[in-house]
């Protein structure tokens, strides 16, 4: 069975349903990049780091390597090209997504996201990727 | 070998006729059951888990800002 990828989006509204499953799930370090760079308080940017540290140890994490910013850039490239995105978006514009879309089908899993719209617009350039909305996949 | 689906789309899901992407093929967070024996690696990652998130939800009531 494919495993989930939880998006960023989802840990705010289901974080009562995120604990039980969390040994059925991947981390992405993209999504530890996303939920680190809101944190103020140092004790909260130290409960992700250690929060980090064991997804590593118990093999949850998953880091994108060279080949998969390459894709990602990629991706975005070709939905740049064939105007689904504006063309004179930032190259920032879509690059977590995108890294997480791709870690997500290259690791067997699918992504659970509250932001099913630009997952469905990569899905269009990555046709591997499979995407549920969170709310489908929690209820 | 099966029939292929002929609603099967490129992205690996179905597309229903009015246009929306069905689901039903992904399983859902109740699929899952939690381990009734996690190794200590697994303990520790769901109490990080945990602590990561309230201390993420204390920052999100103490400064507004989200962390999604």
């Amino acid at each position: 069975m494919k495993l989930p990828l939880l998006d960023s989006s989802v840990f705010s509204p289901f974080k009562g349903r995120i604990e039980n499953l969390i040994d059925s799930t991947k981390l992405s370090l993209v999504v530890i990049y996303e939920l680190s760079a809101t944190n103020i308080d140092e004790s909260a940017a130290q409960k992700v780091e250690r929060w980090r540290i064991s997804a590593q140890k118990s093999n949850r994490l998953i880091t994108p390597t060279q080949a998969d910013w390459l894709a990602a850039a990629n991706a975005v490239r070709r939905l740049r090209k064939l105007r689904l995105i504006d063309r004179n978006m930032p190259a920032t514009t879509l690059q977590n997504d995108a890294l997480i879309a791709r870690s997500a089908y290259t690791h067997e899993c699918f992504i659970v996201t509250e932001n099913i719209q630009d997952f469905t617009l990569l899905q269009k350039v990555m046709p591997k990727l499979e995407v549920i909305p969170a709310q489908e996949f929690f209820n | 070998m099966g029939k292929k689906n002929e609603n099967e789309n490129k992205t690996g899901g179905n597309q229903i006729s009015n246009g929306l992407r069905d689901y039903s093929h992904l399983p859902r967070a109740k699929d899952f059951k939690p381990s009734k024996r996690l190794s200590r690696e697994m303990q520790e990652l769901k109490k990080a888990t945990r602590e990561a998130l309230k201390a993420l939800e204390e920052e999100e009531k103490k400064y507004g800002v989200s962390f999604t």
